[in-house]
């Protein structure tokens, strides 16, 4: 059990929705396996996942916010976007979202990431980022279909190194 | 909810041998999802990176996340 009453940040929650927290069965995201970094961070590609809810305007669907138990579905963010070529769609009320709208680079910090392989502190920026939108209760269809898409993006995109930012 | 979706995300990265990390805001929930790699932030919900007019400041941490994969 999650002991939400002591979790400053999650003071100004409703009741309701700390009562999901606390009891909620949260998933085990330990992995089964994993490697250790076999070359140098100046040498590696790195991608982003950010579960921002972030889509293209006017050429990507927005997330949809009917689906009971979430919309596992993403998106794929190119690393040649504008900030003004976003916006974000998640649904969530349990955050404040003034920060992803005044700069949704704040979340998916393509930029950063360019300026990073520029001064050789990161190889590479990989083509293709991907965006979630983390209000995602039942996460079955996201371990069985979207995951494996996402996985297959990167392990084609030869990506060494990927980076999350929830939100 | 998103610590649990980019969790799951991120542990069948490192299953297919591709390295992660990831930003923790709350770190009692990260901790309940064994999260194998993270840079805990005392930043909000919704400001992963801190304030997100500040550049200097998300980069600073971006590159701390990154750190966290060679110590």
């Amino acid at each position: 059990m999650l002991k939400v009453d002591k979790i400053k940040k999650l003071s100004h929650l409703s009741f309701n929705v700390k009562n999901i927290l606390k009891f909620y069965p949260w998933k085990n995201c330990n992995p089964q396996s994993s490697i250790n970094l076999n070359k140098k961070l100046s040498e590696c590609r790195v991608a982003i996942v950010s579960s921002a809810g972030l889509i293209i305007k006017n050429k990507q669907e927005p997330f949809n916010h009917k689906i009971k138990f979430g919309d596992t579905s993403f998106r794929v963010i190119t690393s040649n976007i504008d900030s003004s070529e976003l916006e974000e769609y998640h649904k969530s009320n349990t955050f404040n979202h003034s920060g992803i709208r005044s700069n949704p680079f704040s979340v998916m910090p393509i930029p950063h990431l360019l300026d990073l392989t520029q001064e050789k502190f990161i190889g590479s920026v990989n083509k293709s980022h991907i965006s979630l939108m983390g209000s995602i209760i039942s996460p079955s269809k996201l371990v069985k279909k979207t995951i494996p898409e996402i996985v297959d993006i990167f392990k084609n995109d030869e990506v060494d190194i990927a980076i999350f930012i929830p939100v | 909810m998103c610590s649990q979706t980019v969790g799951l995300v991120q542990k069948a990265c490192e299953e297919n041998n591709i390295i992660c990390s990831t930003i923790s805001i709350i770190d009692e929930i990260t901790n309940k999802l064994k999260i194998k790699r993270y840079l805990s932030v005392l930043n909000d919900l919704g400001f992963p990176l801190g304030n997100p007019l500040n550049y200097s400041e998300q980069k600073n941490t971006l590159k701390k996340l990154l750190n966290k994969i060679i110590n």
